[in-house]
């Protein structure tokens, strides 16, 4: 599936009832994240549930093309594997 | 789909002084002079499908003030956040936008810098 | 926009709530308990606090500081509006308006300030120190940065409600803020919390941080990341910095308790109190002043009683959307354009066969009335209600009225009719004139009317109405009224009417409009009658409005004024003279007549004149001032259109009356003239171009020769 563009509370009904179909069906769910401008913690906490219960599934949920500049605020959702991280580069 | 700041306040140097403190920001600010009149911009808005960021709003204004304006606003949009313009004598108004579902606050009078950092922290 | 530029606005604005309160506060004075006319001063002062801070005039923001706290006290009643008040009041918004206006003397005006503020707090019961350091509360809130110096750690544990998203809050964003403000060492968040994906409700908030962040920032800067939440999530902050103690920290105790007193009346919270503590920063004093400022906070009761208030009111009033009149005008010009448009298609339609223009004439009707209705919408938009200008009088009445020793009530009718923006903004200075010369010589000191066995106080009514596609203002008052036959016997002696001139009353009144009718000669009643009347008829003119007087001795006068809806459209007479078409404005028509051969004279000084009923009348020949062909060459061939300005008539000669038609006007400047006798021009429905006859100009051209 793929995230676009600011991706909020907003739309975070539609992004969870489209993963959960993902999740039942797909076996890995790669998510193209390349066109995403922000996100918010509804979202987050949504993509972290996820990943969680993919794991419990034996499946694999993987975030595709982060743009860089989301890479700060993935890590602080703790979304990115290195949660440990410096807020300067 | 185009993102816009609306700054609701009866007193037209407010409105124009946060519009100028936001500029730097380049999110287009839009001036209503009170409550009912934000509701109806707001609404046509919608039909053009533009959105509203952000409003930030005064609370003592004739017709619809805040706290009203902000009760009818989260009728129809959950989510968006409303910051309420105040001033240091009014405290208590502040529990009173919180709980009509307000997101934060800002004291008047106001430096231009306090008030980016505080739409800064809901509007990226 | 610049800095210049919200200043203006801000003049602007703060014009107008004086320009409110000065009438609001005449009102008060009558009704002392009026809680809605109390509840709106408070927030007029509320709002010229806030917009003076924000444009930087600090001692209007201190000063309506304390007009506010006043305020707040009437309108949560604890006291009522007395006359000192009400002086308090007016001799306040009076030094706002030489501060803001003026060039003041600062000294003298900070004098008059100091002792305006020690008045108002004694009702406020705040001594001058209270006043002197809350004034200084924002500028030393407003510089602080939060920068300590040396490196320090935080740990952050922030749980936030499940249901803060609808709170339009988003928690990532303010965590995202902290880590701005230096390196996250540690981050960690709780998924234990999180439930099961497939049951999770994705709108609610099941996130909980642990932070630990190294950062140059103190507490305080930490605390304001979390401002908006912090009073109603689990957050909590610590300050990990080994073996850090703070040793301000024993010094806060007085005030400490001072801040517990107040948590315990509920007044204040503990994280009010850490905020406020934060605040201090080294200063002892300060946490006083701050919580004097929150001691300021509104009544919540008194708050809702404004807002029922407010909900009645919305019901009422309707919503607006400003612009710019500039922008009206542009839209004034291109329906010009349209109508000339429009003409041209007629004109095409015409020289068609009739089966062809049939079809062509039939689209044309359905768009010149959808072109007559837009333009009614466009008046619409610039006509505004005549209410704020007669509210603006009362204080002017009052003032006027002490200062000249009489008793006199403002009776406002009809404020809710509507005018022309640009006629609203002009009639101001007329109207005050008329009030002027009412309660100068017409409304009699308490003793005189009482012997007379009128009222002790006089009455001046301002009444606005619409009649017959024009709008009247009278001013009314029940004063001494004038004396015909005084004015016409001075009006003899000046040489403005003949001495055996047979004329009616009301054209004998008209007279006082006479320039120079009033000198310093003293005639009774009748003194000063006449001051600035000239001029007040000229500004009514230039308005192509007309006023007339009426009058009965001893009982009083009515000055009634005459205005047109709009500007933009003129009710126009058509008249001829040999190929051209001319438009006189209707409104200066008095009649059209034919004279006889033995009534046209030349009189020494004054030319060509003819005889109407007595009176002489100069005659104006517009073939020779315009310089256009005329198929009559002597008055008594055609007709003679007899028009008035400033008291002045003055005979037309034309050929012949073509008609009466609505003109719309359009700007001059697009065509090419330079004569003061045109006003502006419109294409009739035959194409042509038409000169609308500007009969004031007319009166200053003819003078001139
Ligand atoms: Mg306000």
């Amino acid at each position: 599936m793929k995230l676009e563009g600011d991706v909020s509370i907003k739309k975070v009904k539609q992004v969870y009832s489209v993963l959960k179909d993902e999740l039942k069906s797909s076996k890995d769910v790669v998510i193209d994240m390349s066109g995403v401008v922000s996100i918010d913690a509804a979202i987050a906490q949504v993509l972290l549930s996820a990943t969680i219960k993919a794991k419990e599934m034996g499946k694999e949920l993987r975030l595709d093309g982060i743009p860089a500049g989301l890479n700060n605020t993935l890590a602080l959702a703790g979304l990115v594997a290195n949660t440990v991280q410096g807020g300067h580069e | 789909m185009s993102k816009y700041i609306m700054i609701i306040d009866d007193s037209p140097t407010i409105r124009v002084s946060v519009e100028m403190a936001l500029k730097p920001l380049g999110i287009p600010v839009m001036q209503a002079e009170n409550g009912q009149n934000a509701l109806d911009i707001i609404s046509q808005m919608k039909t053009k499908g533009e959105e509203i960021a952000l409003c930030i709003s005064d609370i003592n204004m004739p017709v619809l003030n805040g706290i009203e304006f902000i009760t009818e606003f989260r009728k129809n949009d959950r989510f968006t956040p409303v910051v309420v313009l105040t001033t240091e004598a009014e405290k208590d108004t502040i529990q009173k936008g919180k709980d009509a579902g307000a997101s934060g606050w800002i004291i008047k009078p106001f430096q231009a810098e306090d008030l980016v950092n505080v739409v800064k922290r809901f509007v990226k | 926009m610049n800095d210049a530029a919200l200043t203006e606005v801000f003049m602007n604005e703060s014009k107008e709530i004086i320009s409110n309160l000065e009438s609001d506060i005449v009102t008060l004075e009558e009704n002392r308990k009026d809680q809605e006319i109390i509840n709106r001063i408070f927030r007029y002062f509320h709002t010229l606090k806030g917009s003076s801070g924000i444009v930087g005039f600090k001692t209007v923001y201190e000063f309506t500081h304390h007009l506010e706290s006043l305020f707040d006290k009437v309108r949560s009643g604890d006291f009522d509006v007395d006359s000192d008040i009400i002086d308090i009041l007016l001799e306040s918004i009076d030094w706002i308006k030489s501060e803001l206006f003026t060039d003041v003397d600062s000294d003298e005006s900070a004098g008059k300030r100091h002792e305006l503020t020690l008045r108002i707090n004694r009702y406020t019961g705040k001594d001058a120190a209270d006043s002197a350091k809350s004034e200084n509360f924002m500028s030393e809130v407003g510089a602080y940065k939060g920068i300590g110096s040396g490196e320090r750690f935080f740990r952050i544990n922030a749980a936030f409600r499940d249901n803060i998203f609808f709170s339009g809050i988003d928690p990532l964003m303010i965590i995202e803020d902290l880590s701005t403000l230096g390196d996250v060492v540690h981050n960690n968040i709780q998924l234990k919390r999180i439930p099961d994906f497939f049951v999770l409700d994705p709108e609610q908030c099941y996130l909980t941080w642990e932070i630990i962040i190294r950062t140059a920032c103190d507490e305080m800067k930490i605390r304001d990341v979390f401002l908006f939440v912090i009073d109603d999530n689990e957050i909590d902050i610590e300050n990990v910095t080994d073996r850090y103690t703070d040793a301000r920290q024993k010094s806060w105790g007085t005030e400490k308790k001072l801040g517990e007193i107040l948590i315990e009346k509920g007044i204040i919270n503990d994280n009010d109190l850490d905020e406020l503590i934060n605040l201090q920063g080294d200063k002892h004093f300060r946490l006083g002043d701050i919580i004097i400022q929150q001691g300021l906070a509104s009544p919540r009761q008194v708050d809702e009683a404004l807002q029922e208030q407010e909900k009645i009111k919305r019901k009422i009033e309707i919503s607006t959307v400003r612009v710019e009149s500039a922008r009206l005008d542009n839209l004034i010009n291109l329906l010009g354009e349209i109508v000339i448009g429009q003409a041209s298609l007629h004109r095409l339609a015409e020289g068609m066969d009739e089966e062809e223009s049939f079809v062509l004439n039939n689209a044309l009707y359905g768009l010149d009335r959808v072109t007559r209705e837009f333009q009614e919408q466009i008046m619409s938009i610039r006509m505004v209600p005549i209410g704020p200008t007669f509210e603006q009088f009362k204080r002017f009445v009052r003032d006027t009225a002490r200062a000249t020793n009489r008793e006199i009530k403002l009776k406002i009718e009809g404020g809710d009719t509507e005018l022309d923006k640009t006629v609203i903004e002009r009639i101001g200075d007329p109207l005050k004139h008329m009030i002027r010369n009412s309660i100068d010589h017409g409304i009699e000191p308490a003793d005189t009317r009482a012997a007379k066995g009128k009222p002790a106080y006089g009455t001046i009514t301002l009444k606005a109405y619409h009649q017959e596609g024009s709008v009247y203002i009278d001013v009314i008052d029940d004063g001494s009224g004038i004396d015909a036959e005084k004015v016409r016997k001075k009006a003899v002696a000046l040489g403005l009417l003949a001495a055996d001139a047979e004329v009616s009353r009301d054209r004998v009144l008209s007279m006082i409009f006479q320039p120079g009718f009033s000198t310093a000669d003293q005639v009774g009643d009748l003194s000063g009658r006449g001051v600035g009347m000239d001029v007040v008829k000229t500004n009514i003119e230039d308005l192509r409005g007309s006023v007339e007087i009426k009058t009965r001795e001893g009982e009083g006068t009515l000055i009634r004024v005459k205005l047109p809806l709009t500007l933009a459209i003129i009710e126009g007479m058509l008249v001829s003279l040999g190929e051209t078409i001319l438009i006189v404005p209707l409104l200066s028509v008095i009649e059209t007549i034919q004279v006889k051969q033995q009534d046209y004279r030349t009189v020494e000084g004054r030319g060509e004149v003819i005889l109407v009923r007595g009176e002489y009348i100069s005659l104006i020949r517009l073939d020779r001032l315009f310089g256009i062909e005329a198929n009559c060459k002597e008055p008594w061939e055609g007709l003679i259109v007899i028009v008035e300005s400033e008291g002045e008539r003055l005979g037309i000669m034309i050929d012949d009356l073509i008609g009466q038609q609505q003109i719309v006007i359009k700007s001059i400047d697009t065509f090419i003239t330079s004569s003061r006798s045109i006003s502006g021009a419109t294409i009739l429905g035959d194409g042509k171009v038409a000169l609308i006859i500007d009969i004031h100009g007319l009166v200053q051209e003819i003078k001139k020769y």
